[in-house]
């Protein structure tokens, strides 16, 4: 089982600290949940560790290898929170380059791939697509995958036919997960940390999400 | 890990055209002005690579994000793609030059 380290990840903007001394790590095998409060750095934190965000420090390795570009030789996947398919191209011949050929099978029996296979992507709905988007992602070759806001953009019943896949995925990838629907977070996650105050906190028990003031407690 | 050549295609057809537009203005400029001018064209070529990179930037950044995870950085696919279009740009130049 494979590692995924994050340490001393540095980061600001204008002379805002906004990422300090940041540390996280992820097994394979396990649901990494990430909450923070918004613009707290969640999203360049996974950025930072997929290697398109420069930081004023970082450093991300696996198994003790240091990482420049995550995305180098498909060591890491990343869900970004924007549609990231080309258009013009079939779904299907965009998802072979990036599905792992040993998922191909367990990728092509989704509903929404065999719904959708033979189109392009301006043919999906917006709910569509970013379920597409996601399945590839959590289908690739990369031993760790970085979602940002999966859920948002669906509906709860495309929220709840996913969450067993990435449970499914989760028992041969490191799986880094972040959303504002805390409530799925929390039930797919193995264990939760909060960024806040630029620092990551390991999160037991919800009480803490209240004590930390992500949660309002009502 | 991913088929480069279908990545290389993915990449560079939105692009293509654009690109063939240059190549066919600096053809035209060469055939019109003669050999003597082709130095000042490759310069002209070079600028229509700035301005679909500058383009691409702007209207297609997101799907930057669908090459990185087939493994391969945004500057690779640019050499990869720059350079077919240079050896096409090179290669029908070739053929008009020995045809004139």
């Amino acid at each position: 089982m494979k590692t995924l380290k994050v340490d001393s990840v540095e980061l600001e903007f204008d002379g805002r600290k906004i990422l300090q001394s940041v540390y996280l790590n992820c097994t394979q095998g396990e649901v990494v949940g990430l909450l923070g409060r918004n613009g707290c750095g969640k999203s360049s934190l996974l950025k930072i560790i997929f290697g398109t965000q420069a930081a004023g420090h970082k450093y991300v390795g696996i198994d003790g290898e240091y990482i420049g570009k995550g995305y180098h030789n498909n060591r890491i996947a990343y869900l970004p929170q924007h549609n990231y398919l080309p258009g013009g191209i079939v779904i299907e011949k965009l998802a072979k380059q990036i599905v792992d050929p040993l998922s191909w099978n367990e990728f092509t029996a989704l509903p929404i791939f065999q719904r959708n296979a033979g189109k392009k992507t301006h043919e999906l709905s917006g709910g569509e697509l970013r379920q597409l988007e996601t399945m590839i992602i959590i289908h690739s070759r990369a031993d760790f995958i970085l979602l940002d806001e999966p859920f948002t953009h669906i509906s709860p019943i495309q929220a709840d036919e996913f969450k067993p896949v990435i449970r499914a995925c989760a028992k041969r990838k490191g799986i880094i997960i972040t959303d504002h629907q805390y409530y799925n977070i929390l039930e797919v996650s193995d264990r939760v940390v909060l960024l806040s105050d630029g620092v990551t906190k390991a999160i037991d028990d919800r009480e803490e999400l209240i004590r930390y003031g992500y949660l309002s407690g009502k | 890990m991913a088929d480069i050549r279908k990545l290389i295609w993915y990449f560079y057809k939105p692009i293509f055209i654009w690109n063939a537009a240059f190549t066919l203005v600096c053809l035209g400029f060469i055939s019109f002005y003669g050999p003597k001018v082709a130095g000042l064209v490759f310069f002209f070529k070079l600028i229509g690579f700035a301005s679909t990179t500058y383009l691409q930037s702007y209207t297609a950044k997101n799907v930057y994000m669908y090459y990185r995870n087939a493994g391969y950085s945004i500057r690779r696919m640019y050499a990869y793609v720059y350079g077919i279009d240079l050896a096409l740009y090179f290669a029908l130049l070739t053929i008009y030059l020995r045809l004139k």
